[in-house]
């Protein structure tokens, strides 16, 4: 079963998303903090990484920057989840490193075809664009 | 008997013609006084037929007019007793003749064999009776006047001897009536008629004539002194009195000592006396009037005679003036002055000159004002003898004067009143000569400037604003215009503080409608634009505030969203199939949340300039068939049926697809909504406008529909066409907005045609490959739409921006304004941009029916501009008007050209082109004029092949001449040629109304060198000098151009 670290700070949206992962059939990590999101993934060594950007101690971005700074954890596929939709997050989110994006509230099944095709290993970005429809 | 009978007749005849030659009217009556005959004279006289009186009773002859009480008691009474009577005389108003005095004069006459007859003889005494009368009263009269005359007369008998003298005589005389009457006149009283000269009149001059006048006697009297008398004499006949001789005189002594020193005086002062357009008025040293000149007379209405010796000037001037100039002077000179004559010629008399304004009173009573100038008449020894008074009547000057006074007053008021509008303005005003001097300003000027009225007026307008250039367009441009409003520049004051202000300004003409310059009035705007710059400002912060609150909401909305959607999953697994509705009720509730928070992020984010595109390409018919599947539920909820229609050649399209997916679904969203039991078609078609491809969009329903009013408000944020449809049908109200920026972010747009109750359709029209926006420009196209669209109310009409926009590109603001208000007018949609990049851009989103563009500009050039409008795909088939307008002269050029292709030419462009200009039966004649033979090879090869029959030119001139052969249905133009260029030939071509309408293709080289872009501004600069059109036929000429274009697309449009 592929292991997600899921980093978030927001103790519902990161019980509310690991369950439903869970209930996917995914394994999941969690990390409340870019600090220990980035700890994580080098002691847990998972398959992908879901991190929300505004982040405690060390925000999303620079957590990015140095996952995929080190040799260790610069392969992991990251995707970036942000509730900001401001022009410029998905460029930055990608400036710093992250394979994909994504926008909260997150749409399950949306982001369930982002991972699959990340782990599946032709994903990249521009598997979908970043934006929700209506 | 025969003899005798006609002798009889012989003597009647001879009789009548005596009847008939009395001149005095004749009536034959018989004894019952029926009228026998009546004589010429009689018919004449009476004006009556002979037919109105033979055997008529007297009384009723012609109208009646005998029927006299007197006559009757003459014929009935007189008559019978006596056969004759003499001097009846008549009085009696006939009604043809008048008033008369009849003589009646009667016979009875025994003729004969004729019964007894009476002849009636009338005389008219009419006349003489008249005379009587009048002599009778001349009699009376002259009595009187003999009596009444002021003048001594002396009545004396051929001896000399006095028979009477009149009252007057006596009087001046001061001799008494014993001591005159039938005295020798020599011999009167003490002896003081014992005159020589006397003599010689009375005893020479007299007995041989009737009559003599002005005889001048100059005596020493006893009593009165000597004195100077002037003598008329009449000889009369006075029937039983014999030969009298009537002897008048006149005291001249006065008159004839002014005459004297008036005579002294000089020519002047006669031809002033002679003159009738001056009162020359001579008194004696009493002020008694001795001269009254005819002008005098002619001014105050007295004859010479009515007061000459009898008043003094005072008596007709009036009094209470007389009265307050004797106050003045009695205190002026410090001595007591009489009202009277004395208050008249007191300075006069102290040999003070004087000329004073003084009311003269008419003998009418009337008066009027006169400026007298008094003199003193001196005696060779200096003393005073009289006073001259010369008025002038100065009624006319005094009208002037009042009239005048009237007028400066009217005009001070005026003045005043205009002044003080002025003033009182709380813009700053200003007024400038048509070369911009200043005129006139008010105090808010003087203020804004820093300067004071004298300072600014007489300076140049534009001296006081940062941008004197812009200042002075602003001046040319309301010359040009007549009227500019809301012109904004910015002051700068003496002290350096700077105030932007907005300009309304007119010109203003005087009466003869010659311009006299600029009225303009500037409001400071400042607080306006700091107000704006923080409504700005407030703007963004409110979507920046929008943006965060709506990422604070996202984030419970995602535990919500999550928490409701593993909920459901759960209760499936679980079946627990009663949680089910209300989970799914929860889940609906929070995705509406999310999309309206969505909308307002949206919209946020087009209003901060951060609204981003993801052009990709994609399929446009899948993309159709996921928006049909996620819209179906919707659809069917209110039981109506979706037709899809998707043309054959649909294909892909570049655009952002999740925003060209959100407006379908909006728009299919609104018409599931707004429509029941009916039909909603979504219809999508490739077309071409405009020379380029766009993909166009229709939604059409069968719903409600909407009024032209609720069309307006449509498109505006948080607006539905009715309030509460928000509340019957949901939704965010922002929806429609949204659509709209997407669409326009995209170069495209949405329309609209709908009529209520029968449905509507939207259109969205999109460019089948978007270009790249950037963020800002976005954010600048949706402001200019949402002003665009509320303050005309015609929103409508712009909802189509792209249908009949021009795009202006110019950097001189001032021509700017002009084509865009000129084109506005003339029903054009129309935008600027004020240089070469903005212009391009604006293009692209536009995609205008037609770009002016001018030819001469410092940073990007026209040639540049239009270089890079033809290298681009999607702006090429835009026609482009090159021009170039001077202000001064007004002057203008502009290169009409049809289209333009760059050089070396390109075979699938010029193809492109040619297509457009084929004429209805091919081959058409073409010319080519271009002086490069390679570029001509290579061309005619192009044409040939397109159907074209070439001919060749290699200059202007030698094009013309192969014109005058053959008329070409296009030209193919190089600009740069010798002899004759491209500038100079269009200008011909444009001269001759037989090839005006002849489509140009202009040649133009791709990468222009400096030279060659020096060549052709200077190519521009001479059509301008040589033959510049008017401001007002060139501007007819870009209207025409662009209504061409417009044509033009529209009919692409609808091919």
């Amino acid at each position: 079963m592929p292991k997600i670290l899921l980093v978030e700070d927001n103790e519902m949206n990161r019980d509310m998303l690991s369950r439903r992962l869970l209930r996917k059939g995914y394994q999941v990590v969690l990390a409340v903090d870019g600090r220990s999101g980035v700890e994580m993934a080098q002691t847990q060594a998972p398959d992908l990484i879901l991190i929300d950007m505004s982040l405690p101690v060390l925000d999303g971005w620079e957590a990015t920057r140095r996952l995929k700074a080190v040799a260790a954890t610069k392969h992991i596929p990251v995707i970036a989840l942000t509730a900001h939709a401001m022009s410029g997050d998905r460029e930055k989110a990608l400036e710093a490193g992250c394979d994909d994006y994504d926008t909260k509230p997150v749409e399950l099944l949306r982001l369930l075809g982002k991972i699959e095709a990340l782990l599946s290993g032709n994903g990249g970005e521009m598997a979908s664009s970043g934006n929700p429809t209506s | 008997m025969m003899q005798r009978a006609q002798l009889v007749e012989d003597i009647e005849t001879y009789a009548q013609d005596i009847v008939n030659t009395v001149r005095e009217p004749l009536l034959m009556l018989d004894t019952t006084l029926r009228v026998q005959s009546a004589n010429s004279a009689f018919y004449q006289t009476f004006q009556v037929s002979s037919e109105e009186t033979e055997n008529r009773l007297i009384y009723e002859l012609g109208n009646g007019q005998w029927d006299i009480p007197a006559l009757r008691t003459l014929l009935e009474d007189v008559i019978p007793t006596s056969s004759v009577f003499n001097d009846f005389e008549l009085e009696h108003t006939f009604p043809v003749i008048g008033r008369r005095v009849m003589l009646l004069n009667g016979r009875k006459l025994r003729a004969g064999s004729h019964a007894e007859l009476l002849v009636l003889a009338m005389e008219d005494v009419t006349e003489r009776r008249r005379s009587e009368a009048d002599l009778k009263a001349i009699e009376t009269y002259a009595q009187n006047i003999v009596d009444t005359v002021r003048e001594p007369l002396l009545i004396l008998d051929t001896s000399l001897r006095v028979r009477s003298g009149n009252r007057a005589f006596y009087q001046t005389f001061q001799v008494s009536l014993e001591e005159t009457e039938n005295r020798l006149i020599y011999e009167l009283g003490n002896g003081q008629w014992d005159i020589p000269d006397l003599r010689t009149l009375l005893e020479d001059i007299v007995p041989k004539s009737s009559v003599f006048n002005n005889f001048e006697l100059e005596h020493t009297f006893p009593i009165i002194g000597r004195r100077v008398m002037l003598l008329n004499a009449r000889k009369l006949e006075a029937g039983h009195h014999g030969e009298l001789l009537v002897l008048a005189m006149e005291d001249v002594t006065a008159r004839k000592r002014a005459e004297e020193a008036l005579l002294k005086a000089g020519a002047l002062q006669s031809a002033i006396f002679n003159s009738a357009n001056f009162s020359s008025i001579a008194t004696d040293e009493k002020g008694v009037i001795q001269i009254f000149n005819v002008g005098a007379e002619r001014m105050l209405g007295y004859t010479a005679a009515e007061v000459m010796n009898k008043i003094t000037p005072a008596d007709i001037s009036d009094p209470q003036e007389v009265i307050a100039r004797a106050k003045a002077l009695s205190a002026e000179l410090g001595t007591r002055i009489t009202p009277g004559f004395e208050a008249l010629v007191f300075k006069a008399s102290r040999g003070i000159e004087d000329i004073y304004e003084l009311t003269y009173i008419r003998k009418d009573d009337s008066r009027f004002p006169a400026i007298v100038s008094v003199t003193a008449l001196r005696d060779e020894q200096g003393e005073i003898i009289g006073y001259l008074l010369i008025g002038t009547d100065n009624t006319a000057r005094k009208q002037v004067e009042a009239e005048r006074m009237l007028l400066d007053q009217r005009v001070r008021d005026q003045q005043f009143y205009t002044r003080s509008l002025i003033e009182s303005n709380i813009d700053a005003l200003i007024t400038t000569d048509p070369r911009g001097i200043i005129t006139d300003v008010n105090k808010q000027m003087e203020a804004l400037t820093g300067c004071t009225r004298d300072e600014l007026i007489g300076a140049p307008f534009k001296d006081y604003f940062t941008d004197p250039e812009r200042a002075e367009a602003a001046i040319k441009l309301v010359l040009g215009e007549s009227k500019v409003t809301n012109y904004e520049l910015t002051t700068r004051a003496r002290d350096g503080k700077e105030t932007v202000v907005s300009y309304n300004a007119t010109t203003f003409h005087d009466r003869d409608r010659k311009l006299q310059g600029v009225f303009a009035a500037a409001r400071d705007v400042t607080e306006r634009k700091r107000y704006e710059q923080s409504l700005e400002q407030a703007n963004r912060a409110k979507s920046v505030f929008l943006a965060n609150i709506s990422h604070e909401l996202r984030t419970p909305l995602n535990a919500i969203l999550g928490y409701s959607e593993m909920l459901q999953e759960e209760a499936v697994e679980r079946k627990l199939d009663e949680f089910g509705a209300d989970l799914r009720k929860i889940n609906g509730a929070g995705k509406h949340l999310l999309a309206l928070i969505n909308n307002i992020l949206d919209l946020s984010k087009i209003e901060a300039g951060k609204m981003e595109m993801f052009l990709e390409t994609f399929d446009v018919a899948r993309m159709i068939d996921e928006v049909a599947s996620t819209i179906l539920p919707m659809v069917n909820e209110n039981a109506n049926t979706l037709h899809i229609e998707c043309a054959p050649d649909l294909g892909a399209m570049h655009a952002d697809q999740i925003k060209v997916r959100q407006g379908l679904f909006n728009l299919l969203s609104n018409a599931a909504k707004f429509t029941h039991d009916g039909n909603i078609t979504l219809n999508a078609g490739r077309e071409i406008m405009d020379g380029s491809e766009w993909i166009v969009f229709r939604v059409a329903d069968t719903g409600i529909g909407l009024s032209p009013e609720q069309i307006v408000k449509l498109f505006q944020d948080f607006t539905q066409a009715d309030p509460s449809t928000t509340r019957k049908f949901g939704g965010t109200g922002l929806g429609l907005a949204l659509t709209r920026r997407f669409c326009q972010i995209m170069g495209g747009d949405v329309t609209v045609h709908s009529l209520p109750g029968k449905g509507s359709v939207f259109t969205i029209k999109l460019p089948a490959v978007v270009s790249e926006v950037k963020p800002e420009a976005a954010a600048e196209i949706a402001g200019a739409q949402v002003v665009g669209a509320s303050p005309d109310g015609d929103g409508t009409e712009r909802f189509a921006p792209t249908e009949s926009c021009v795009l202006v590109i110019d950097d001189d603001p001032v021509q700017r304004d002009l084509l865009d208000r000129f084109l506005s007018k003339e029903g054009f949609c129309v935008r600027t941009a004020a240089g070469g990049d903005a212009g391009l851009r604006l293009a692209r989103h536009l995609r205008p029916v037609a770009i002016t563009l001018d030819v001469m500009m410092p940073d990007m050039d026209g040639w540049s501009v239009l270089a890079a409008l033809k290298a681009d795909a999607a702006l090429r088939d835009i026609p482009v008007i090159m021009l170039t307008m001077v202000d001064d002269p007004e002057r203008g050029f502009t290169l009409g050209a049809a289209d333009y292709a760059t050089k070396p030419v390109d075979r699938a462009r010029l193809s492109h082109i040619l297509k457009k200009y084929t004429c209805p039966h091919p081959p058409c004649p073409a010319l080519m004029v271009e002086d490069d033979p390679a570029t001509r090879e290579l061309t005619r090869a192009i044409l040939e092949k397109e159907g074209w029959m070439v001919s060749e030119a290699e200059n202007g001139r030698a094009a013309l001449a192969c014109m005058e052969r053959e008329r070409p249905s296009l030209i193919l133009l190089d600009l740069m040629m010798p002899e004759m260029d491209g500038f100079e030939f269009v200008d011909r071509v444009r001269q001759h109304p037989e090839w005006r309408s002849i489509p140009i293709v202009v040649l133009t080289a791709k990468d222009l060198t400096a030279e060659e872009r020096r060549r052709l501004n200077g190519s521009v600069e001479t059509i301008l000098r040589k033959a510049g059109n008017s401001r007002t036929a060139l501007l007819n000429q870009v209207r025409d151009l662009a209504a061409k274009c417009s044509a033009r697309r529209r009919s692409e449009e609808h091919a």
